[in-house]
């Protein structure tokens, strides 16, 4: 397994990939350093006001497209020159290999997210925000984001797995990313929708409360550890007793 | 144990109602050049997804090194290369980082892709990326792919395919070299008799899933059995006479052919044409090629030459 996770490491650092985990924390970087909240009731709460705006395009949009991308692409360059076969061919268990391919992809948001608060610390060393950093929520919004792509992972990297094209899992995933805005409104729906999980998990409780975000979060947890073992399973089951 | 690396029984795979293979019993012995051949659909390249793990048979077994696929899969592919119809490969990679993405996998040592690259002769392109490669060397690091882990069996679906002549003919010379230098038992596939005549020790010949001939090259040469042609000047009376002597013999083409006949009785017959006046101009040998046993084996809609 630790071989495994080797190999494939050294197949995605060699593709380029692995870049786009800058994208969203630098856009949203831009967009924290851009704002400028000075509504008085916040006073003292910059921190978790700056990151609640920042979370926003970066919850509901880039995580679960990122989440797509980088499963599809743990699979790209399998379909795309007979890898399967090559791979598969090999003295490796195919239960490890697509555990494998998914610790990857949940490493690459884990550095997403990282680099989200360090986006965050610099504007606030910026701006000079307080000098007591509430950790915790910051701490619980990330691991919460992260968290919450899992059952998306689990879903997207079944289908990548499962369709040879490279486009049509992205294109699926960017039809259900799309309505987001407006699922994480709803209170109803909003909390079973994978897509729009990364969002409530994200956004930190005190600065907002609208839609979904009024969902507990214990229902939060449960459906996204259920919905993760559910697409999981199915995912690995498919994939060990997938013809190649 | 038994003697055989590989070994089928009644292996058989159905996509829907169609048996893509048909209770098929392969028998591979240790350091045998084995000639997998049949016509395009045959079944050959499904039969090699089984022996690999890649497909599942929907009924029979399969031993390899006397273990079960389905109990000892790892080990058994531990000791296997294997190259299936096109080459894998990560076009992202060059030649040397496709390796070495392998190599991490079987656990040998570094100084191994060296060895496997000269063997294939790509050392100098091992810095390029393999998207750039031509499909002949994409097929050559396939083939260096494959002996990274230095297999004991080596397993190749069509390894020619794409390749130019002098590429072939590399690719021959490098699987005949395998056996000899490296103790290597080899299990090559192929729709072209004409190849797998010239590396091949035993041959197995598949055909709509069905093992029809399994015996060494040999015994195959064997089956191409001689006929004497006889070209005189009347032939329809001279046939006529022979059978009026007790002699059976055929009449095609205005020639007259004698089939598996000993010496004596072509001497015989032969002196009984000149004693009834009859010109005799040629007395020929004539040879089956082993293309025509094998159209005649597979049946003649294969479109294999």
């Amino acid at each position: 397994m630790i071989a495994l996770f080797k190999s494939e490491f050294y197949k995605l650092r060699k593709s380029s990939i692995w870049l786009l985990i800058f994208v969203s924390p630098l856009l949203s970087f831009f967009i924290g350093l851009l704002e400028f909240n000075e509504v008085p009731q916040f006073e003292g709460m910059q921190w978790v006001t700056t990151m609640g705006m920042m979370a926003i395009g970066h919850a509901i949009l880039f995580l679960p497209l990122l989440t797509g991308v980088f499963a599809s692409f743990v699979c790209r360059y399998e379909h795309a020159g007979g890898g399967w076969k090559q791979l598969l061919t090999l003295p490796v268990h195919r239960g490890n290999v697509y555990v494998v391919k998914m610790l990857l992809v949940a490493l690459l948001i884990g550095l997403t997210q990282l680099l989200f608060v360090m986006a965050l610390l610099v504007i606030g060393w910026i701006k000079g925000f307080p000098a007591d950093i509430p950790w915790n929520v910051i701490g619980s919004s990330i691991a919460g984001g992260w968290l919450a792509c899992m059952p998306l992972l689990a879903l997207q990297l079944f289908v990548s797995v499962a369709w040879s094209s490279f486009a049509a899992p992205l294109a699926i995933n960017v039809i259900f990313t799309i309505p987001n805005m407006l699922i994480v409104n709803s209170e109803r729906f909003g909390p079973y929708y994978p897509w729009a999980q990364p969002f409530l998990l994200m956004m930190p409780d005190s600065s907002e409360s609208f839609g979904a975000l009024n969902a507990s979060a214990e229902t939060l947890f449960i459906v996204i550890i259920g919905s993760f073992a559910v697409f999981f399973l199915a995912g690995l089951l498919y994939f060990q007793r997938k013809e190649i | 144990m038994s003697e055989f690396i590989i070994e089928t029984k009644n292996l058989t795979k159905k996509f829907g109602a169609t048996r893509v293979v048909n209770h098929v019993d392969l028998k591979v012995k240790k350091g045998e050049i084995y000639g997998f051949l049949g016509p395009n659909g045959a079944g050959k390249t499904t039969t090699i997804r089984m022996l690999l793990g890649l497909a599942r048979p929907s009924k029979g077994s399969i031993h390899m090194f006397g273990k079960d696929i389905r109990k000892e899969k790892l080990a058994i592919l531990r000791k296997v290369g294997s190259l299936v119809e096109y080459p894998s490969y990560y076009g992202h990679l060059t030649a040397r980082e496709n390796l070495e993405a392998v190599r991490v996998l079987l656990d040998v040592p570094k100084s191994r892709i060296d060895e496997v690259l000269s063997i294939v002769r790509l050392t100098k392109d091992a810095k390029r990326p393999v998207k750039g490669f031509s499909l002949g060397m994409k097929q050559r690091l396939g083939i260096a792919t494959a002996l990274l882990g230095n297999p004991e069996l080596l397993i190749l679906d069509e390894p020619t395919n794409g390749l130019d002549p002098s590429g072939i003919l590399e690719m021959r010379e490098l699987i005949k070299s395998m056996p000899k230098e490296h103790g290597i038992t080899i299990v090559v596939s192929s729709h072209l008799l004409s190849e797998v005549d010239q590396m091949a020790t035993q041959v197995g010949i598949i055909t709509k899933g069905r093992i029809i001939f399994q015996d060494s090259i040999q015994k195959l040469r064997e089956q191409a059995s001689s006929s004497i042609k006889l070209t005189v000047n009347d032939v329809e009376a001279a046939w006529k006479t022979l059978l009026s002597n007790g002699y059976t013999t055929d009449l095609v083409q205005n020639n007259i052919y004698i089939d598996r006949g000993t010496d004596d009785q072509v001497a015989a017959i032969v002196k009984s044409l000149v004693e009834h006046d009859f010109s005799i101009y040629r007395v020929e040998e004539q040879k089956k090629s082993l293309e025509e046993i094998f159209l005649e084996l597979t049946g003649k809609e294969g479109g294999l030459l």
